[in-house]
């Protein structure tokens, strides 16, 4: 049974996905990269949940297990109450269609031998729609993101760099999903191409209740578009909340970094220090004692060290993982 | 000020047109700017105006179907007319360029590591030494583990790990020219930030050029000195960081800087700018926004609006400046 409005869609807890590293071919030593761990969220139907954070922190990797791209390495993700490891058949049908995603990277979104055409109706197709159907509907969404129909006779290669995620675009909006995850959907929009694809989200999300996860460095898009936001950093989740708690009242000593390193939106304000996170990137591969944002963190003590702070409620709706959030 | 700057690139009436069904695509018409030595110059603009185009013009890697005309000259020097082996000795050296995509200009089978050692060989240092420089730009680009990077494939790596690599590679080379194709969309702004100013020391240190492609506008308000803004190919309004953000005069720059999210969608909708660009087969006589343009008049359909200047420096191609 799908979920009704304002149910967890999305859940898991205590999820984790590890990788192996190349290091050479006669290196013995084995190293793992910690892209995802331990993370337990919900998103509930209907609602759009901003993913930021450290640039390497696990956010892709997040979306490709809940995606069922890539297994995890401990515990579950249920979505719509499947197990998207494990699904039965009958189950993984719907989980392709009810479930649409647009990748980071732009060009690697479509088949390069494929025109635009082709790869927005393939998946349509797939899911047994008649040509002529396929059609109509490839011609209504390309309407509905307002990109020329002329664009479908041409492959990738053929076309801007924003050109091809707005193909993928409509490549995910064209099966109808129900939960969409979209990776950086407007890195490579010009702002009033990302405004009206943003209110194209919006409304669709009033209209059909549909459930969207958006991962974005763009701390703009996340405020505009976003109910709840979750802050990333080293594979786990730094802080939660309404999205307008967490950026005028981050509780995290990373989001507050995070925040005040923005860059400014008029060059007369431009500062001769900008405030960056010191210290060096953190490594998922020699993760931190303790809080793993600790060598970095100016609130920083000896407990901070060596106690890994949970996720924990500081206040109405809103957690985050540090010994001693802001208030 | 103006006499003494030292011109670096100039591009001199530069078109571009790809074939496409029907006829010619004309994605860079008639395109004059100049950069000069040690200044950030922004191009910015619609997606498809054909920013990325003139990038590849530049470096010569357009796909080879292409039409083009008008001068590129680079240190004085014109690149259309040097052969592939001398203009392989400008790419690199002279000109760096960081791709729009990197996952596709990344060698899928080459470690991270060796394809930036490799790029440091051409310029004559050896496998043993390029390695650990290989390593040593890695962290200055902020990559994590930087030694165990350096051993990861493109694929192992997160899509902001790979653009660092790219960066890394053009930073190797130490070259006059920087082409930044949006070269940090994947990177959050902590990260970004430290690029930036790993440009501006290049920029300050060395007397280097950057031209900086990009949709960002917080970057660009963090690191141009000046800005051109493309439509539909052509330029359309050229000026100073300050002018452009806080003067804009050209119709679509205005309707541009509207569409930034500056609030959450309980203040309402954001502003777009109604319709879409026309298509530009065996290019059109009028302004080519005309057909968006809420100041639109007769003149604008019936030919091209000359380059008016505003202030020195600040200049830009509409007719109805009255109008607004
Ligand atoms: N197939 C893989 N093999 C080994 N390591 C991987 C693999 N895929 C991802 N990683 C590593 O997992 C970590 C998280 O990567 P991920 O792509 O999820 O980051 P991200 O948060 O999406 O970053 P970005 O914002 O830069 O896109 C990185 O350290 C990356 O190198
Ligand atoms: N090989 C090609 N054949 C035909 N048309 C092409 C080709 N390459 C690019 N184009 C077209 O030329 C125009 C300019 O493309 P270009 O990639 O330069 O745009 P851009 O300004 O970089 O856009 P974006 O901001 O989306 O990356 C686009 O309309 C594109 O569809
Ligand atoms: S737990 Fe300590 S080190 Fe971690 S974020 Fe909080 S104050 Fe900083
Ligand atoms: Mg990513
Ligand atoms: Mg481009």
């Amino acid at each position: 049974m799908p979920a009704a409005v304002g149910e967890p869609v999305i859940e898991m807890s205590g999820l984790s996905k590890h990788f192996r590293l190349s290091s050479g071919l006669f290196s013995s030593n084995k190293q793992v990269v910690r892209a995802v761990d331990d993370v337990s969220l919900t998103i509930n139907r209907g609602e759009i949940v901003g993913l930021v954070g450290e640039s390497g922190s696990g956010k892709t990797t997040l979306a490709r297990v809940i995606l069922g791209l890539t297994p995890p390495s401990a515990s579950t993700v249920y979505v719509d109450g499947i197990d998207v490891a494990h699904p039965a058949a009958k189950d993984r049908d719907r989980l392709h269609r009810e479930v649409a995603v647009v990748f980071q990277d732009p060009p690697g979104n479509l088949n390069p031998r494929q025109t635009a055409l082709g790869s927005i109706a393939r998946p349509l197709r797939l899911h047994g729609a008649s040509r002529s159907q396929a059609y109509q509907r490839v011609r209504d969404v390309m309407a509905s993101i307002r990109m020329d129909e002329r664009y479908l006779q041409s492959y990738p290669h053929q076309l801007s760099g924003g050109q091809c995620q707005r193909i993928a675009i409509a490549r995910a909006l064209a099966l109808e999903p129900k939960i969409m995850i979209l990776d950086e959907p407007t890195s490579a929009l010009d702002i009033s191409v990302q405004a009206q694809i943003l209110n194209l989200l919006l409304d669709l999300q009033e209209s059909l209740s549909l459930t969207y996860l958006i991962i974005t460095h763009d701390l703009n898009v996340v405020r505009y578009v976003s109910d709840r936001m979750a802050v990333m950093y080293l594979g786990r989740l730094m802080e939660f909340g309404p999205t307008r708690d967490v950026l005028q009242k981050p509780r995290h000593p990373y989001t507050q970094g995070l925040l005040a390193a923005l860059p400014v939106m008029n060059p007369k304000d431009r500062a001769r220090d900008k405030p960056v996170i010191p210290g060096d990137p953190g490594s998922l591969i020699q993760l931190p004692t303790g809080c793993r944002y600790h060598p970095r963190c100016p609130r920083a003590t000896e407990r901070c060290k060596s106690e890994t702070p949970p996720l924990a409620v500081i206040a109405r709706n809103h957690t985050a993982a540090c010994i001693y959030p802001l208030d | 000020m103006e006499a003494t700057r030292e011109e670096l690139l100039r591009l001199d009436g530069l078109s571009v047109d790809y074939p496409v069904r029907g006829g010619w695509l004309s994605a860079v018409s008639d395109l004059s700017v100049t950069l000069y030595r040690g200044e950030i110059y922004a191009l910015v603009g619609e997606s498809g105006c054909g920013k990325s185009t003139v990038a590849y013009a530049v470096t010569r890697l357009l796909p080879g179907t292409e039409r083009m005309t008008g001068g590129i000259y680079f240190h004085g020097e014109d690149l259309t007319r040097l052969s592939r082996a001398r203009m392989e000795k400008v790419r690199g050296r002279g000109i760096g360029m960081v791709f729009q995509n990197p996952l596709d200009s990344l060698n899928p089978v080459y470690t991270a590591g060796r394809q930036v050692s490799e790029a440091i060989e051409l310029d004559g240092v050896s496998r043993q030494d390029a390695l650990p420089r290989a390593v040593r730009l890695f962290r200055d680009v902020r990559m994590p583990d930087a030694e165990k990077r350096a051993r990861s494939y493109p694929h192992e790596l997160s899509g902001g790990m790979r653009q660092r690599v790219m960066i890394a590679m053009m930073l190797g080379r130490d070259p006059d020219l920087l082409i930044a194709d949006e070269p940090t969309t994947a990177l959050d702004v902590s990260i970004e930030a430290q690029i930036l100013s790993i440009l501006l020391d290049l920029k300050n240190a060395r007397g280097a050029s950057v031209l900086l492609i990009t949709h960002n506008f917080g970057v660009v308000a963090e690191t141009a000195d000046r800005i051109g803004v493309m439509y539909a190919g052509e330029l359309i309004e050229e000026g100073s960081a300050r002018d452009i953000f806080n003067r804009p005069a050209h119709p679509y720059t205005r309707l541009l800087m509207r569409a930034l999210p500056r609030a959450s969608k309980a203040e309402g909708r954001l502003e777009t700018i109604d319709g879409s660009v026309p298509s530009f087969l065996n290019a059109p006589r009028g302004c080519r926004f005309s057909n968006r343009c809420p100041y639109s008049a007769d003149a604008c359909v019936a030919s091209k609006p000359p380059s008016r200047t505003l202030q020195p420096g600040h200049t830009y191609r509409c007719y109805r400046e009255e109008a607004i």
